[in-house]
């Protein structure tokens, strides 16, 4: 039984191949023009590194953003209950999900069977995503994989009081302007997204056995000001954080081949 | 004698040289990191313009959003207090000044006495600012000054799904992709800037003799639609509506004479 998960967010695309007994092959690239060509490309890649061809699939599982045109998959979930099922599937302990991606962010309460107890989300502006750290950086002139290592040298984070990410960019400018250590603004950056997130995580109560996934995960910065701002350790979770949604979509697609879904 | 405003905006850093009365010389440039620089060479345009050395500037203040940034200022008074003395010098029945700039839209109510009374500003998000506008504008590859001729032909005006300025810009590239008419887009995003603009105006509660000032009043469209919002007459003042704070921060250098003929500085804003 060979199942697969393509999840095609707004940055990047992920694809994940598993079957009963363990995965496969996994694989992230940045989306291309149009949603099918990321998920073809992305499926192809993942499916050469597992020496397959499409017609091995039995069940393929879509998620993300544009999880609706996706060719290939024979079903669709949302990527709430993506995050969730796959963050239970790295690790049965995890009750809260995190999710931090390029243009939205989510915390996920899941009970003992991963299946989704709760979920709040912000979709509606830029602020707390991915997004924010991708403009913040360019600002700066720091590439997005550097802010993160950069941030974590910082103790004394820039205070960023705005909240909006084009305001930031101004007061970041400011900062700037004025010569204050690139470290500090970085960390500032990291601590302002992460100030956000918690934000979004106070509305709803959450549940100790904590992870973050999703692209931003990646930066030590937001995941250490995030820890702070929470006052919460997290859990590191045994895969790539930003595979999740994918393994999840695959989790989806092998309880449907199981059970006699949809094939 | 000759005063320099500087006012270092969001976007812009605009220069203003008076005598007092007039506004003698006056140079505009886009905000950088070399800002120094830039406000150099904008004095010296200005300068050329006004046909004043070096020496003759006496005093130079400040404002806009980056204002403490200006090293030789004197010091640094806020958008509202110069808006209101250059568009009150320029016209006597202006009681509310609308600054409608890169990322502030400021609305300054006046006394009869041209005596800044209350001010309001937006809300801190760039949703429906003049950088949201710049940026669906570049989206769509429109340059600023034929927004309005293009905004003119639109019938149907896009409803933005996601307020976020920066969420637009790709839900902008979508619509493109999928068809939708550039003009069509824009006045979308024209009717944003003016609602957030017109619900202000109304917050200030604002008396007529409306000015409307700053880089979006530049663009006709906005002037439009924003008297059609608020059924005010929204005037035009005589210099170029991007200039007026810097204008405003050169005339508020002259000073004032006090009782025994001295110049003081106007402070008390």
């Amino acid at each position: 039984m060979i199942a697969a998960g393509c999840d095609v967010g707004s940055l990047t695309a992920k694809a994940y191949i598993m079957t009963e007994k363990g995965p496969l092959a996994s694989e992230i690239i940045r989306v291309k023009s149009t949603n099918i060509s990321s998920a073809n490309e992305v499926m192809e890649k993942a499916l050469a590194s597992a020496r397959l061809r499409f017609s091995d699939l039995e069940c393929c599982c879509s998620t993300g953003y544009g999880r609706h045109e996706i060719p290939f998959a024979k079903m669709n979930m949302s990527e709430i209950s993506c995050h969730g099922l796959g963050a239970f599937h790295a690790d049965p302990s995890i009750r809260t999900v995190i999710d931090i991606g390029g243009q939205d962010c989510k915390v996920i309460l899941i009970d003992s069977n991963g299946s989704i107890r709760d979920f709040i989300m912000n979709d509606k502006c830029a602020a707390g995503t991915g997004r924010s750290l991708e403009i913040l950086a360019r600002t700066i002139g720091v590439k997005l994989e550097e802010l993160g290592k950069l941030a974590v040298k910082s103790k004394k984070p820039i205070n960023i009081t705005n909240k909006c990410s084009i305001f930031m960019e101004l007061e970041v400018l400011n900062h700037l302007y004025t010569r204050k250590r690139l470290k500090h603004i970085a960390c500032g950056i990291a601590d302002a997204v992460a100030k956000r997130v918690a934000g979004l995580a106070k509305a709803i109560d959450i549940e100790d056995n904590i992870c973050i996934t999703g692209g931003v995960s990646k930066n030590p910065g937001v995941v250490r000001q995030l820890a702070h701002h929470m006052n919460k350790s997290f859990k590191v979770l045994p895969v790539d954080p930003q595979i999740i949604g994918a393994l999840g979509a695959a989790c989806y697609a092998m309880q449907a081949i199981k059970t006699g879904g949809p094939s | 004698m000759i005063t320099a405003g500087i006012d270092v905006g969001t976007r812009f850093i605009k220069v203003a040289l008076t005598d007092g009365e007039n506004l003698r010389g006056y140079a505009c440039a886009e905000m950088g990191p070399h800002f120094d620089a830039i406000i150099r060479s904008l004095l010296k345009e200005a300068r050329v313009q006004a046909g004043a050395g070096i020496w003759d500037i006496k005093k130079i203040i400040a404002t806009g959003f980056g204002g403490h940034l200006v090293k030789k200022a004197a010091f640094t008074l806020g958008e509202a207090a110069c808006t209101a003395k250059a568009a009150f010098l320029l016209d006597r029945d202006i009681r509310t000044v609308v600054d409608m700039g890169g990322l502030f839209i400021t609305v300054a109510t006046l006394d009869q006495n041209g005596f800044l009374e209350t001010t309001h500003v937006n809300e801190r998000c760039a949703a429906g600012s003049g950088k949201f506008l710049e940026t669906v504008a570049e989206a769509v590859g429109v340059p600023f000054e034929n927004i309005s001729s293009l905004v003119s032909f639109s019938t149907t005006p896009y409803t933005f799904t996601s307020n976020c300025a920066v969420f637009a810009e790709s839900e902008i590239i979508s619509q493109v992709n999928a068809g939708m008419k550039s003009g069509d887009v824009l006045a979308g995003v024209i009717n944003a800037v003016a609602s957030k603009a017109a619900s202000l105006i109304d917050a200030a509660g604002a008396q007529d003799g409306i000015a409307l000032i700053g880089g979006m009043a530049k663009i006709p469209a906005i002037r439009e639609k924003l008297s059609g919002l608020t059924g005010r007459k929204m005037l035009v003042l005589s210099i170029d509506a991007q200039s007026v704070a810097a204008f405003g921060a050169a005339l508020l250098a002259q000073g004032r004479k006090n009782r025994d003929g001295r110049i003081v500085a106007e402070k008390g804003f």
